[in-house]
């Protein structure tokens, strides 16, 4: 039996403002030669460990096929610091650091490697002096989860519930039915309490920063609702095409790469309930009420699209079926509008349009929420006939703040009202380095905070509500769009129907 | 961080001070944005300290936007001189306003109340030496501060005492500077086999600042409920504290110049911990982010003193 680790009986640590984590911890990276590895984990580690948020008493054990010695570990560790993390590698700093790096050559398809890996692990554990938690993270393609967890589980690494948590990166699942499957496997194993699903969208600092300005702010919440908005855009837009990944694309398309996970966990964020406390389960109570609330997309309430040649940034691009590996005749979406309702007291008859593509005029993320004009405007025609309604829009990347539309007076002889806009720019503010999202996620897993990570049943709450259309997207084509525009006409008819239209980012 | 543009005025009466810095504000060609979120009240006892004051506030930069009044006492009527720095930042410069006012001491806290941006928190860093108890300025300052800021190493923890009594949320930057060695003291005492030795500490061997020194043995013993010894080797900043637990020793050991340091213990492998020095800049630029006191600084510091 581990020893429990109880720094939090600790009188010394009552009242102690550091912010990271204090209890010793092991970090094992499954596909640590991996891209991920490279270009994300091991940089937001260094980071972590550069501004002194990991415990005291805490170890990485790189797990690969292949053979290496914690020495080459380490050196292939720098390289990849070096390359990709957003500060540079202290020379001074670096030693004390690798000397936390340690590696373990082995398979995933044999339960006798992950013996061997237990080993490693209590050894390391009783050389940092016992009691640590462990964080299992897989780093792996989604098909090797399934025997990963398995092993864990055969080499008994899985326990105690109390100290053992497993990170898993998306997809998880294709599915509703993969994603149960999935889970049925993961929960032979590990406790739900003991799953930590990342998606690093949810990670971004503008994302948290969603929870702030609704929950911080009394001046937004009561007009946050069907009685003052009219409709809600969430775009996702992104200017790249796909890039190397279109044999993967292929298999996943626009609803399953964006829409399934970040786009409806940024729509959470924006449409649940305020949370009693910001405790993970109470978060995650909340988002997972919001997702029961919402009809799953149809076929009639959506627009599938597909980039057809043009000009991104005055860059001639090719048409998504004129990528390397795509068929000639794919009718994989690239693209999706789609208007969502959710239905409960706070929102019903207010709209959730939504759109996110590959190849569009730029890229960018943001939440629109257009609100109802005033119900009488005692106002000329001629003077007012500028005004849009209020709408408030928080931008997640890039230019990240927020900007409030209103009317304003014109400086001009006769009266004349026109829309202004007040900006927050995030920069502006603070103009600090901004941790990326996967250092404020990994170091939520390694002190046990699981407030930003996914629960199963908003995973699978998701897929519900996608899967509908997703099958309906089995058969018939999309409709092209140039690259370099905002998708397809049929996209604007979607929002015409009702009245409204798409607002240019 | 790129270097900041500076625009400076003469020395001004104080009626000129705010149309000063909106002429600064109109002088930036490409409309820079003034995102103040507090105030910032420097109390310098001396003149030499206003130049070291300016180098602090060079160094917390735009991180945090924010409106400085630097006081000192000389004669005469306060006379004010206004600079506005500003840095860029990703989309637009981002500024901070400076406001130097010497004049006569009686006469200066009501020089910066008028000065004050409105509705927001106003810090006062005392910089130096605390003056006697019953100190009409001092008092006025109290009255404004949202929360003060002093340095126990400056000014010697018995003065600092007696402004935390008058003072609520008081910030001490000597309190701070001691923050990575309590963590890394609590760290040691997380196993429960070392808890057990910690039932049994009778004293702790400090080399650093005696200020420092004692602010650890207070926490120690207001958080352990218990007298614990002192024994101090005067240094200019802490290098290491040893814990006397009955017959076992616990060390933790500043090593080279880097900021890190090692930790051992029985029972324990030799772990290298952060043992950073932060610059005054960084310790105070941590205190604004706070509007209260840490929990166990009150507490500390009655054991302390």
């Amino acid at each position: 039996m581990t020893p429990r680790a109880d720094a939090a009986d600790n009188p010394l640590r009552v009242g102690l403002r550091v912010g990271g984590a204090s209890e010793p911890a092991l970090f094992t990276i499954f596909g640590a030669t991996g891209d991920l590895a490279q270009r994300k984990l091991l940089p937001a580690i260094y980071n972590l460990a550069k501004r002194g948020l990991l415990p005291p008493r805490f170890g990485v054990i790189g797990y690969a096929r292949t053979e290496m010695k914690d020495e080459e570990f380490r050196r292939f560790a720098h390289a990849a610091i070096e390359a990709h993390s957003r500060t540079p590698v202290d020379d001074r700093f670096w030693p004390a650091f690798a000397s936390m790096l340690h590696y373990h050559a082995g398979g995933f398809d044999d339960n006798k490697h992950f013996h061997e890996l237990a080993n490693t692990v209590n050894e390391l554990d009783h050389q940092i002096g016992g009691g640590a938690h462990r964080v299992f993270y897989l780093s792996t393609p989604s098909s090797f989860f399934p025997v990963i967890v398995n092993g864990l589980g055969a080499a008994k690494l899985t326990r105690p519930a109390e100290l053992v948590r497993v990170v898993i990166e998306k997809p998880f699942g294709h599915d509703l039915t993969s994603a149960q499957q999935l889970a049925e496997i993961v929960h032979k194993w590990f406790q739900e309490r003991q799953v930590y699903r990342i998606d690093h969208y949810l990670g971004k600092e503008t994302v948290q920063n969603i929870y702030a300005f609704r929950f911080a702010n009394a001046i937004f919440e009561p007009i946050w609702s069907n009685s003052y908005v009219d409709h809600v855009q969430i775009t996702v837009a992104e200017s790249l095409g796909v890039e190397h990944r279109a044999a993967f694309y292929e298999e996943t398309g626009v609803v399953r790469d964006i829409v399934q996970n970040h786009l409806l966990g940024v729509l959470a964020l924006v449409a649940m309930e305020p949370p009693a406390a910001f405790e993970p389960e109470s978060v995650r109570d909340e988002k997972a009420k919001l997702l029961r609330a919402m009809r799953p997309m149809t076929f009639d309430d959506a627009v599938r699209g597909q980039y057809a040649g043009g000009y991104v940034a005055g860059e001639e691009v090719p048409a998504y079926r004129q990528e390397p590996e795509v068929p000639a005749d794919s009718i994989t979406a690239t693209y999706i509008a789609a208007k969502l309702q959710i239905d409960n007291w706070r929102w019903a008859g207010t709209p959730f349009y939504i759109r996110s593509g590959k190849r569009l005029a730029k890229r960018v993320t943001e939440v629109a929420v257009q609100f109802k004009r005033p119900p009488h405007l005692p106002f000329s025609r001629e003077a007012a006939e500028h005004l849009e309604a209020n709408s408030l829009v928080l931008r997640i990347q890039p230019d990240e703040g927020i900007s409030l539309r209103f009317g304003a007076k014109a400086p001009t002889p006769t009266l004349s009202i026109r829309s202004v806009n007040m900006d927050f720019l995030y920069g502006s503010s603070f103009l600090t380095d901004v941790p990326e999202a996967y250092e404020t996620l990994l170091l939520d897993a390694i002190r046990g905070d699981s407030t930003l990570f996914t629960r199963q049943d908003s995973i699978e709450r998701a897929w519900e509500i996608c899967d509908p259309l997703i099958e309906q997207w089995q058969t018939g084509q999309p409709q092209l769009y140039s690259a370099g525009s905002w998708g397809p006409d049929a996209a604007d008819e979607l929002l015409a129907e009702d009245g409204r239209r798409w607002r240019r980012p | 961080m790129s270097e900041p543009r500076v625009e400076q005025t003469g020395w001004l009466e104080l009626s000129d001070v705010e149309r000063s810095l909106a002429e600064l504000r109109g002088l930036d060609a490409q409309g820079s944005v003034r995102a103040t979120t507090l105030n910032l009240v420097v109390h310098c006892g001396k003149e030499d300290g206003a130049d070291a004051t300016e180098r602090v506030l060079e160094e917390i930069g735009g991180s945090r936007p924010l409106r400085a009044i630097v006081i000192t006492p000389t004669q005469g009527a306060p006379r004010a001189r206004v600079s506005s720095t500003c840095w860029a930042g990703p989309a637009h410069e981002v500024c901070t306003e400076r406001i130097a006012i010497r004049g006569a001491r009686a006469a200066l806290p009501s020089a910066v109340t008028s000065l004050l941006v409105a509705d927001l928190p106003v810090f006062v860093w005392w910089r130096g030496e605390l003056p006697p108890e019953g100190d009409a300025v001092l008092g006025e300052m109290i009255e404004m501060a949202t929360r003060m800021v002093v340095d126990s190493d400056e000014a010697g923890l018995d003065a600092v005492a007696r402004v935390e009594r008058l003072a609520s949320g008081l910030a001490d930057l000597g309190w701070a500077r001691t923050a990575a060695w309590r963590e890394a003291i609590a760290a040691l005492f997380d196993g429960r086999k070392q808890r057990r030795a910690l039932d049994h500490l009778i004293g702790i061997d400090v080399k650093g600042p005696p200020s420092e020194a004692a602010l650890i043995a207070g926490w120690l013993r207001s958080r352990l409920h218990r007298q614990v010894g002192l024994d101090n080797t005067r240094a200019t900043r802490l290098n290491r504290v040893e814990l006397l637990c009955g017959d076992e020793r616990f060390l933790i050991e500043r090593s080279g110049r880097y900021g890190h340091g090692t930790a051992r213990g029985p029972g324990l492998p030799e772990r290298t911990v952060s043992l950073a020095s932060p610059a005054t800049a960084a310790l105070l630029a941590g205190e604004l982010d706070r509007l209260g006191a840490e929990r166990p600084f009150g507490p500390a510091l009655e054991a302390a003193a």
